[in-house]
C-alpha cells in the first residue's frame, strides 16, 4: 500500500485530483482535506494568503486525531504553478517513522528531565 | 462559529500536553510521554453567549523557540508559552524567546505560564513569581487555573 497521496486541493480544500492509494479513492472525490487534518482547517486562511515566496509549507509527524486516518503524516503544502487557485498536497505517512523517534527522544527528555530535576533539588 | 488557533509551547516536559489534555478532554496522566511534531484539537467555549472555537496546536518542546519550525506560528492568534515551576532551567530563554515570538507574531496575543504549580512550595512559588512574572500559575495535574487560562485567552480574542 502507498505512503503518500498527492491532491490538487481547490481555494476551499476539496480534492480535485489524486495520486497514490494512501486513502480509498471514493473518500477523495470532492472530499474536504480540512474536514480531515484540523491542522489545515485552523491554518487555511492563512495559508491562502501566504506570499507565493513563503510555499513550500511542511508540517513533520502531524498527529492526526481522524478516527481512520490514525497515525503520523508529514504534510507539505505547494503552490501549483500557473494556477493560483490550486494547492498542491502531499500526505506521507510516517508513523513508524514517528515512533521510532518518539522512543529516542523519550529517553533523552527523561534522561534530562531527571537531571535537571536534581539539579534543582541541590540549589535548595 | 468563529475559530482561533493557539500555540502551546515551551521546553520540554513542561506540561504542554497535560495543559492541552486537561482543557480539550479533563484529563491527566501522570506519565510522562514525550510529544513529536504537532497535535491539532479544538474545544468550543462560550464567551458572552457567543460560541468560540479553540484549535490548540500542541507541539514538541524546544528547549529555545528557535528550533520551533516557524510553520507552526502560522495564522496564530496567541501563544501560550509554558514552563515547569519545579526546573527553573526551562524558563532560562524565556526573555529571548518571547522577544523571538514577538519578532514572529508581532501583536499576538502571549500568555506565559508557570506550570506544576502543586509540587511547589509557597515560599518557592513567590520567588518564582517575582523573578519571572507569569501571566498564570496552573496545575494541569489537578486542574487549577486551566480554565481560567483558556478562558481569559478566550475573551481577549473574541476582541481581538
Amino acid at each position: 500500500m502507498s505512503q503518500q497521496q498527492i491532491l490538487i486541493l481547490s481555494r476551499q480544500g476539496y480534492s480535485l485530483q489524486a495520486d497514490g492509494a494512501l486513502f480509498p479513492r471514493h473518500w477523495l472525490l470532492h472530499h474536504s482535506m480540512r474536514d480531515d487534518f484540523p491542522l489545515l482547517d485552523s491554518i487555511w486562511d492563512a495559508l491562502i494568503d501566504l506570499p507565493p515566496d513563503q510555499f513550500p509549507v511542511s508540517f513533520r509527524f502531524v498527529d492526526s486525531p481522524h478516527p481512520v486516518l490514525i497515525g503520523y503524516y508529514h504534510l507539505t503544502v505547494h503552490l501549483v504553478p500557473q494556477s493560483p487557485f490550486r494547492l498542491r498536497l502531499t500526505i506521507e505517512r510516517c508513523t513508524f517513522e514517528a515512533l521510532r523517534l518518539r522512543k529516542k527522544l523519550q529517553l533523552e527528555n527523561t534522561a534530562a528531565l531527571y537531571q535537571q530535576q536534581r539539579e534543582f533539588a541541590f540549589l535548595h | 462559529m468563529v475559530s482561533r488557533k493557539i500555540l502551546v509551547t515551551g521546553s520540554f516536559a513542561v506540561g504542554k500536553t497535560s495543559l492541552f489534555h486537561r482543557f480539550v478532554y479533563n484529563t491527566f496522566s501522570e506519565q510522562y510521554l514525550t510529544t513529536i511534531g504537532v497535535k491539532v484539537d479544538k474545544r468550543v467555549v462560550d464567551v458572552n453567549g457567543e460560541p468560540l472555537s479553540l484549535i490548540l496546536w500542541d507541539i514538541a518542546g524546544e528547549v529555545s523557540q528557535k528550533k520551533v519550525p516557524r510553520t507552526y506560528f502560522l495564522g496564530a492568534s496567541a501563544v501560550i508559552y509554558v514552563f515547569d515551576l519545579s526546573r527553573k532551567q526551562t524558563a532560562d530563554n524565556l526573555k529571548s524567546d518571547l522577544k523571538l515570538i514577538q519578532k514572529i507574531l508581532p501583536g499576538c496575543l502571549i500568555k506565559v505560564v508557570g506550570n506544576k504549580k502543586d509540587l511547589i512550595s509557597d515560599e518557592d512559588l513567590g520567588i518564582l513569581e517575582r523573578t519571572f512574572k507569569p501571566d498564570f500559575l496552573t496545575s494541569a495535574k489537578t486542574g487549577e487555573n486551566v480554565e481560567a487560562l483558556f478562558m481569559d485567552i478566550a475573551k481577549e480574542l473574541v476582541t481581538y
